[in-house]
């Protein structure tokens, strides 16, 4: 995805399936990028952060990210994202607990967690209102 | 330098400008200017540059826990098409503490 297409918003941090930087929906479920060889997912849907704004309109999960403050460096963001935006699809009321798990293979090195768990619970509550 | 009391300039003498009440940015939230390429995957770090002839390097490390190296052969990686150096301890300067 990086070398090949040049997508870059797909971090490459750890390499080892530790640090979620490289979270991707595989067909709709996160996976770490880094641990799924390229020739498994012949035929499958991969998304990637590039796919989550419309143009350049930001998805509700992105736009909560931005009002709340939940980037440091900006590194941990895309992975960050995917793997709520997974947990947003299947769980739209997620409790803060539930926020917490599914980010739970998402390391931030800035550790600026609270303003991230804030914001997908902000973006899951902007998206059961609008919906 | 001269010493300045901020109380005695001109514009803090202003009631309002003492308790920040004509600031336009400074108690209000302010989007970072950097946050968007964050959320967006845009920001390129160091890693997400591809520079023109960019060589890349693949390190090869030991096949067995513990054991004595004694020997490289990189004769076969050397012919490898595409390769531009096979680097091993021997290129290293062998001074000072081993670590």
């Amino acid at each position: 995805m990086r070398d090949s297409l040049g997508l870059m918003g797909t971090k490459r941090g750890c390499a080892q399936g530790a640090c979620g930087s490289c979270t991707v929906l595989l067909d709709g479920e996160p996976v770490v990028s880094c641990l799924v060889p390229a020739i498994t997912v012949d035929g499958s849907s991969v998304q990637t952060v590039e796919g989550l704004a419309d143009g350049n309109d930001l998805n509700d999960l992105q736009q909560a990210f931005l009002d709340g403050f939940a980037t440091q460096c900006g590194f941990c963001t895309p992975g960050m994202l995917m793997s709520a935006q997974a947990l947003l699809t299947r769980n739209p009321d997620p409790t803060r607990d539930d926020v917490i798990e599914a980010i739970s293979g998402n390391v931030c090195r800035c550790t600026g967690y609270e303003p991230i768990v804030r914001a997908i619970l902000d973006a899951a509550e902007r998206r059961r209102r609008s919906s | 330098m001269p010493h300045i009391n901020p109380i005695d300039n001109e514009y803090f003498k202003d009631e309002k400008a003492r308790n920040g009440s004509n600031f336009t940015v400074i108690g209000t939230p302010v989007q970072r200017s950097d946050a968007r390429g964050h959320v967006t995957g845009r920001t390129a770090f160091f890693e997400d540059q591809l520079l023109p002839d960019l060589a890349f390097v693949k390190i090869h490390r030991s096949s067995r826990h513990h054991a004595l190296i004694t020997d490289v052969d990189v004769s076969q990686a050397r012919q490898v098409p595409g390769v531009l150096r096979v680097i091993t301890h021997a290129d290293v300067p062998q001074t000072g503490t081993p670590c």
